[in-house]
């Protein structure tokens, strides 16, 4: 490529143009933000999951009654 | 290709835009001649000419992926590109480096900047300055200096108000003028 270089940014840019390039660009972007969406509600579940399996393993810590049990059990020792 | 690229030159800048988003390449070398010493002209004012020539660059990139998204609401498309060249602008200035996201996303190859680039960038930014003061030259004072002051110096209308001791309505008003009046100008 020769010329100086706004010659060679017009002559790249325009190979690009010819190639659809913009038109790639554009899906990758598509998918990135899909990518990013899946991610998001595979976190979520993620985090949904963990939280149901606590509070069913931990009934009494999740309602607060855990505390007030040990306090008891504190004050009758 | 010249003779295609000429024969595109007399296109509205909503007919090449539409085109480059089909993948005319030469609509998009009309696009570009017809608006790069605009674009180099408005980053030179901002950044010295090595950082004006990347932030061109980055431009256009920008252009190329949103041309198909560009709605054109006045004959020229002037206020869209200078829109992106801010956003390129604030960009770069948030990151402390010229912003590439264009280009990477388009895998433009990166063009190296040589001296004697700078003194183009400095050209093209002296003949922008002076299309745009011939044009500005032509218009009644009052509205020279309020879309000098709005348009090229970026004021804000309250500010230009306190400084030419008017209202922000009056500004507001000589602005219009001015710019309906420079589109006349430039259509003819």
């Amino acid at each position: 490529m020769n010329g100086d270089f706004f010659d060679r940014l017009d002559a790249e840019l325009a190979e690009l143009t010819r190639q659809g390039a913009h038109l790639t660009a554009g899906d990758s972007v598509c998918r990135r933000a899909g990518r990013l969406a899946r991610r998001g509600v595979a976190f979520a579940l993620v985090a949904v999951t963990l939280a149901a399996a606590l509070v069913s393993e931990f009934p009494a810590s999740a309602s607060g009654h855990g505390e007030v049990a040990q306090a008891l059990t504190a004050q009758r020792l | 290709m010249m003779g295609l690229v000429r024969d595109r030159a007399r296109w509205s800048d909503a007919q090449l835009l539409a085109a480059i988003a089909r993948c005319d390449d030469r609509a998009f070398s009309a696009f570009y001649r017809r608006h790069l010493s605009l674009v180099v002209g408005w980053c030179a004012r901002r950044a010295d000419p090595e950082l004006a020539a990347d932030l061109t660059a980055e431009v256009f990139a920008a252009v190329l992926i949103g041309a198909a998204r560009y709605e054109p609401t006045h004959e020229s498309a002037a206020g869209w590109l200078l829109g992106i060249a801010r956003n390129v602008l604030g960009h770069s200035v948030r990151r402390g480096q010229v912003d590439g996201r264009a280009r990477r996303r388009l895998g433009a190859s990166p063009l190296t900047v040589e001296d004697d680039d700078l003194a183009r960038v400095l050209e093209l930014a002296d003949d922008q300055a002076s299309s745009a003061g011939a044009l500005l030259a032509g218009l009644p004072v009052d509205e020279r200096l309020a879309v000098r002051a709005r348009v090229i110096d970026e004021r804000d209308y309250g500010e230009i108000a306190r400084s030419l001791g008017c209202s922000e309505m009056v500004i507001r008003k000589r602005v219009s003028r001015g710019l309906a009046r420079l589109r006349a100008q430039m259509a003819s």
